[in-house]
């Protein structure tokens, strides 16, 4: 097994990638179901045809299309940070519609209460709603932190040396495919199992402490 | 619509709130319709009416959760919903500061579930009225011993009983410091084993002076505790008067028939 370091090496690059877009993507997922919900004008409609299209689109293909598209318009960027963006973008529109449906049915109850003490619209929403809506759907965020971990094999398109396409290098030259894809697959399991395990850790912590929606 | 000038007889102290000619609609459906009233400071008025008269409408007009579709509410002078002496709708910011000076209590008592007891009660004055802290909490903390909590300061709402979550509802809206407190039938989602708890507390500041404006089902508690009765049905006041006059000789058919009912009920 002279190839674990080169193995753990690219479940590091993984880990890293799929972890920087679940961060950038949280805020940013959040954003988009804000303006949504508020139904800015043209901002709406804009973000609205984002989801649409990037959650129809193959991670692959966005991953390519920011890596050769954007050169087009002037934009070189290296192969790193278009794949950590086109993720960021694939997990957003994901994780918006999570966002917007917690937020439209979050308990008016509370929040009438929360107009009823004079906080403003933007009180209530950050000191009130948003600390539930978190907490509550902390598993589904993670959830979706683990298909981002598992379409991330998508970046390895644009030469990004991730677990799989690292794996697939291995095979290649050792003519031992079986062995070496099966010691791959083990590493996804243990990553997306330390990630489960921390949300469901979190789920029952959350939900010990206060019950929430 | 706005008038910028509140109708005040002279002869009487200012109201803390006044309600003139107000209407609301949800739709086409009229839920109130021409609201005349005024409370007086240290007052506790209690609406009474069958479900689906209004009561909580008002009372939800009162501090403008909802929007009047027609008419004035007037607190202590300043109109509710429009800049001061303007004919301009307020901004919500605006609105939210004149909502300070009305505390309200809910049915379904509404506590924020990621918060503790004490932090439910601190959190306004806090972060909306920008108080200091440590008198906030001194403060908090004798409320919530006044209303028999004081060892619940750091449960969460899931970890208490109804009349528990009412009893911090009521303290949380103490704690503003407001003029006038609404209470949106404040026992009715209760075990009636728990109702007497939160009545007594109610009871206390009455008796304490606090403006209240109570909407109720609880007939015996009214006739005890209210200084006036206003009675409601189809979103109009039918009957205003003095508690011993309305439950022993009332003057509408239609509240003896309502009376009737609930003593009937009661009796069983």
């Amino acid at each position: 097994m002279d190839n674990l370091p080169y193995f753990l090496g690219g479940a590091a690059i993984t880990v890293f990638v799929s972890l920087i877009a679940w961060v950038l993507g949280l805020p940013l997922s959040l954003i988009i179901a804000i303006a949504r919900i508020q139904r800015i004008p043209i901002v709406d409609l804009v973000f609205s045809l984002y989801v649409s299209f990037v959650r129809s689109l193959p991670s692959p293909l966005l991953v390519m299309l920011l890596y050769f598209g954007l050169p087009v318009v002037g934009l070189d960027l290296n192969p790193l940070v278009a794949g950590i963006i086109a993720m960021t973008i694939n997990t957003s529109a994901f994780n918006s519609e999570i966002w917007r449906s917690a937020i439209l049915n979050f308990p008016s109850d509370q929040l009438d209460a929360a107009r009823s003490v004079g906080m403003s619209p933007n009180q209530s929403f950050w000191r009130i709603a948003f600390p539930q809506i978190w907490q509550a759907n902390i598993s589904n965020f993670i959830n979706e932190a683990t298909f981002l971990v598992k379409s991330s094999p998508a970046v390895g398109i644009i030469g990004i040396d991730d677990l799989t396409r690292r794996a697939g290098k291995i095979a290649a030259s050792n003519y031992e495919p079986l062995p070496t894809i099966v010691l791959g697959m083990m590493l996804y399991v243990v990553v997306l199992f330390a990630v489960s395990l921390a949300s469901r850790q979190l789920e029952r912590y959350f939900h010990d402490r206060y019950q929430l929606v | 619509m706005a008038k910028l000038e509140q109708p005040i007889d002279a002869a009487q102290p200012l109201p803390v709130i006044q309600v003139v000619g107000l209407s609301k609609c949800f739709g086409s459906h009229p839920v109130l319709t021409d609201i005349n009233l005024a409370i007086m400071p240290s007052e506790t008025v209690c609406l009474l009416g069958p479900s689906g008269s209004g009561k909580s409408t008002l009372l939800r007009c009162m501090n403008w959760l909802e929007r009047p579709s027609s008419g004035e509410v007037w607190l202590h002078g300043t109109q509710m919903g429009y800049q001061a002496g303007r004919k301009r709708l307020a901004s919500e910011a605006e609105l939210a500061k004149m909502r300070t000076r009305i505390g309200m209590v809910f049915q379904q008592f509404n506590l924020w579930s990621h918060l503790t007891v004490l932090q439910n009660v601190i959190e306004a004055p806090i972060h909306v009225q920008k108080r200091p802290k440590a008198e906030v909490v001194a403060e908090a903390e004798h409320l919530l011993a006044k209303v028999g909590l004081h060892n619940k300061l750091q449960a969460y709402p899931s970890q208490l009983s109804g009349g528990q979550k009412q009893r911090v509802a009521i303290a949380r809206a103490l704690a503003m410091k407001s003029d006038v407190i609404l209470l949106d039938e404040p026992t009715s989602s209760l075990d009636p084993e728990l109702v007497g708890e939160v009545l007594a507390v109610i009871q206390d500041l009455a008796q304490a002076g606090m403006t209240l404006v109570i909407a109720t089902h609880e007939m015996k508690f009214a006739e005890e505790v209210a200084s006036r009765v206003i009675f409601l049905d189809q979103g109009r006041i039918v009957e205003s008067s003095d508690p011993k006059t309305f439950f022993a000789q009332p003057e509408t058919a239609r509240a003896r028939q309502f009376l009737e009912r609930y003593i009937h009920v009661g009796a069983i």
